[in-house]
């Protein structure tokens, strides 16, 4: 006769594994958080490209039209000579970048942008920095200069400052900086 | 007997034996319409029918349609599409709905509602009827001009997944039936390793995890698009989240099952062992870039990792016999391409000082030291020839003629060296899968766990059912020729079936030697000088059916 030990050598766990499925429980809620951590960051990021097609947006519009007789915003007018020199004037200089800048971060919707990366206004920088991430968010404005007939590359970028004169057709390119620094490109345009 | 034998490996149906066997529907043509329409369609228990590959089709045409769901979210790419989602769409409603009212015909044919008062009836309530009909209602519905939500809509389009249902709970019901019994871990077992009890299960798993692969690196491939990671930036996050979770839980239920596998055992050593293996560590490698970057991108810039994602198309590689063949070939002829590597590294070296020697003072600029001429030299060496760099005095372009023309011989030794041990061991491993069909034919028939090896180890070797056949011609002759030549019986005794074949065999010509020899002489000459004991002379009677 079979005694119950011997019997007890036949029996099969088929039952569940409560521990593994525990860990599985457990990795499934890991990588949840992890990837709602990435979508967060992930939305930062496309706050900051929505900062960046504003600006874009804004800029192209105007740039259609001020070099019309009857354009309003004379800060940013077209064909405007820069009226003094920006070195020696405190204040932003007619026909320069610097006194339309003055304007848009007076009386547009754009100064009341956020860099969801740091909850403040994005900073409008020279360039991304990927070593140096509190330039993520921010925006780069670059004036597209041609370069000569039979050069490699058809344009050189360089950060507009405060005293580029804007009196000519522009070439622009806006790009923002992404959560690790590094520049993603929004749009070129004519300004 | 061995006649008999010989007669069974020449009528031996190797296509059936490779599991090839291209089985023709034995449908009559004189059925009446509907039993012939569901026999042709529908009826999966008629091998060779188009029941399969009807399912198979549907199947993709429902994954296709995930497809078009998802992307019908993201504004970028459906806006200027929609007329094509559109025509799919309709396509794919066409396709349900004929498929829907065919089930609807043929449902008094069905196993399942042919017993019931009102098959028809029976069938539209029956579950897999009712998601057939929800993937197919909403588009009917608009059709009829009902105003229904859009997301509703879109939740309903969803149910076409449901009809999946229809490959995936066979699937399930065959995996219980085969696992009965077993225990979890054999379960969970069953279901990631390729073993006899994983079924289409295991088949679906594999499929499910080669498709996340495939999603997976073509988004890491089109996120370095900047057109397209501009628009679906948040999608590419998403969907890397979910492989990084999809492909997370397979390395676990991996390692929490190996210990099943023969040469795993042991909680901790089996696990150890089995996370060191190479197909392991590329599941491990396939999720590292994702946990790294989440927790240390505060740190370093970690935006380097990313490339390593596309280490994911290495599972691909898993139970690819070719990869590990080629992995064991470099192994074993690591010396030779170690020495090859060594003379290049000498002739690059050589070549680079020579053209510094030779070109330095005519093109500072180019030549400016040693280590900037390496590139030229490998360049050239390798026959590539940028010729960004080139040599422009006459003894260096004299120089530069003579080790390009080494360089060829030199450059192509380790590819040659690859290609004649790639060739060897594959025949090789021939010879192997040779030995071991002689040694399964040897006994006259195949069982099945033999038959699982051959189909196995033919599909390993890519062999061709022509090559089986040559290979099996092979050993009938080997089998003939040893006929002549038996083996030794040390050898036999390896074989207990061959052991048992033998003593019959040598019974049969102990009977022989009685009816054919002087039994009295025998038995007088065996007495004699007690020439046998007792106990032989009376086996030698037992054996001619004489007890004593």
């Amino acid at each position: 006769m079979e005694t119950s030990s011997e019997h007890s050598h036949h029996v099969v766990d088929t039952g569940v594994n409560y521990w593994f499925l525990l860990l599985m429980a457990l990795i499934v809620v890991a990588v949840t958080w992890l990837g709602i951590m990435n979508f967060t960051e992930g939305k930062k990021t496309e706050v900051a490209k929505a900062n960046g097609e504003a600006w874009v947006t804004w800029l192209t519009e105007q740039g259609a039209a001020r070099f019309e007789p009857d354009y309003k915003i004379e800060a940013c007018k077209g064909g405007v000579k820069p009226s003094g020199d920006p070195a020696k004037s405190d204040a932003p200089v007619l026909g320069t970048w610097g006194a339309c800048l003055d304007y848009i971060m007076k009386n547009t919707d754009l100064k009341d942008q956020n860099n969801t990366f740091f909850n403040k206004p994005p900073q409008l920088l020279e360039k991304c920095i990927p070593t140096d991430i509190s330039t993520s968010g921010a925006i780069i404005i670059e004036d597209l200069m041609p370069t000569p007939p039979g050069s490699a590359i058809p344009f050189v970028g360089s950060q507009l400052v405060e005293a580029d004169p804007i009196d000519y057709k522009m070439q622009l390119r806006v790009s923002v900086c992404d959560k690790g620094g590094y520049a993603i490109k929004v749009a070129e345009f004519e300004f | 007997m061995e006649r008999s034998k010989d007669q069974f490996l020449k009528n031996l149906d190797v296509h059936a034996l490779l599991g090839q066997e291209e089985k023709e529907a034995n449908i009559p043509k004189n059925l009446p319409m509907r039993k012939w329409l569901y026999a042709w369609l529908l009826d999966p228990n008629i091998e060779g029918n188009y029941q399969k590959s009807l399912d198979k089709w549907i199947s993709l045409l429902i994954i296709a349609n995930l497809f078009s769901l998802v992307f019908e979210h993201v504004p970028a790419v459906f806006e200027p599409n929609q007329l094509w989602f559109e025509i799919f769409d309709i396509f794919s409603v066409v396709v349900f709905t004929i498929e829907y009212l065919l089930r609807f015909y043929l449902a008094p044919e069905d196993e399942e509602f042919k017993s019931r008062t009102h098959s028809r009836f029976a069938y539209i309530r029956s579950p897999f009827a009712i998601i057939d009909f929800f993937a197919i209602a909403p588009f009917y519905l608009k059709l009829l001009g009902l105003d229904l939500d859009l997301r509703v809509l879109r939740f309903l389009r969803l149910l076409r997944i449901m009809k999946l249902f229809r490959i995936i709970i066979p699937a399930i019901a065959e995996f219980k039936e085969l696992n009965k019994g077993r225990t979890f871990r054999q379960k969970v077992h069953a279901l990631v390793f390729p073993s006899p009890f994983g079924g289409t299960a295991q088949v679906i798993f594999e499929v499910f995890i080669a498709v996340w692969v495939l999603l997976s690196v073509l988004s890491v491939i089109l996120e370095s698009v900047h057109s397209i990671s501009y628009v679906l930036n948040m999608q590419f996050v998403v969907l890397d989240a979910v492989a990084v979770g999809i492909f997370t839980i397979e390395y676990a239920m991996r390692i929490y099952s190996c210990v099943e596998e023969p040469g795993f055992k042991g909680a901790i050593a089996g696990r150890f062992k089995q996370a060191k293996t190479p197909s392991t560590f590329i599941d491990f490698l396939a999720i590292l870039p994702f946990f790294l970057e989440v927790f240390l991108h505060h740190l370093i810039d970690l935006r380097f990792l990313r490339v390593f994602r596309l280490a994911r198309l290495l599972k691909l590689t898993r139970g690819n016999d070719a990869t590990v063949t080629l992995f064991r070939v470099i192994k074993r002829e690591w010396p030779m391409i170690s020495s090859a590597a060594f003379i290049m590294m000498l002739l690059v070296v050589l070549t680079a000082s020579l053209g510094y020697l030779f070109e330095h003072e005519a093109q500072a600029e180019k030549f400016d030291n040693i280590p900037n001429s390496i590139y030229w030299a490998v360049i050239t060496l390798a026959s590539v020839g940028y010729g960004d760099i080139s040599p422009v005095t006459p003894i260096g372009r004299a120089m530069t003629t003579v080790m390009a023309l080494v360089g060829i011989g030199i450059f192509a030794i380790p590819a040659a060296l690859l290609a004649s041990a790639f060739s060897d061991e594959l025949a090789k491993e021939r010879d192997a899968l040779k030995a071991n069909l002689f040694a399964i034919l040897k006994d006259g028939h195949i069982d099945e766990e033999e038959s699982i090896v051959i189909r196995r180890e033919a599909k390993r070797l890519h062999l061709t059912i022509e090559e089986v056949n040559a290979l099996i011609e092979t050993v009938i002759k080997e089998h003939e020729l040893e006929e002549r030549n038996p083996w030794p019986v040390h050898k036999i005794a390896e074989k207990p079936e061959l052991a048992v074949e033998h003593f019959k065999t040598l019974l049969g010509q102990i009977r022989q030697l009685g009816v054919h020899t002087d039994k009295a002489e025998f038995e007088r000459l065996a007495g004699d000088r007690h020439r046998l004991t007792e106990y032989e002379l009376d086996l030698w009677h037992k054996i001619q059916n004489k007890s004593s």
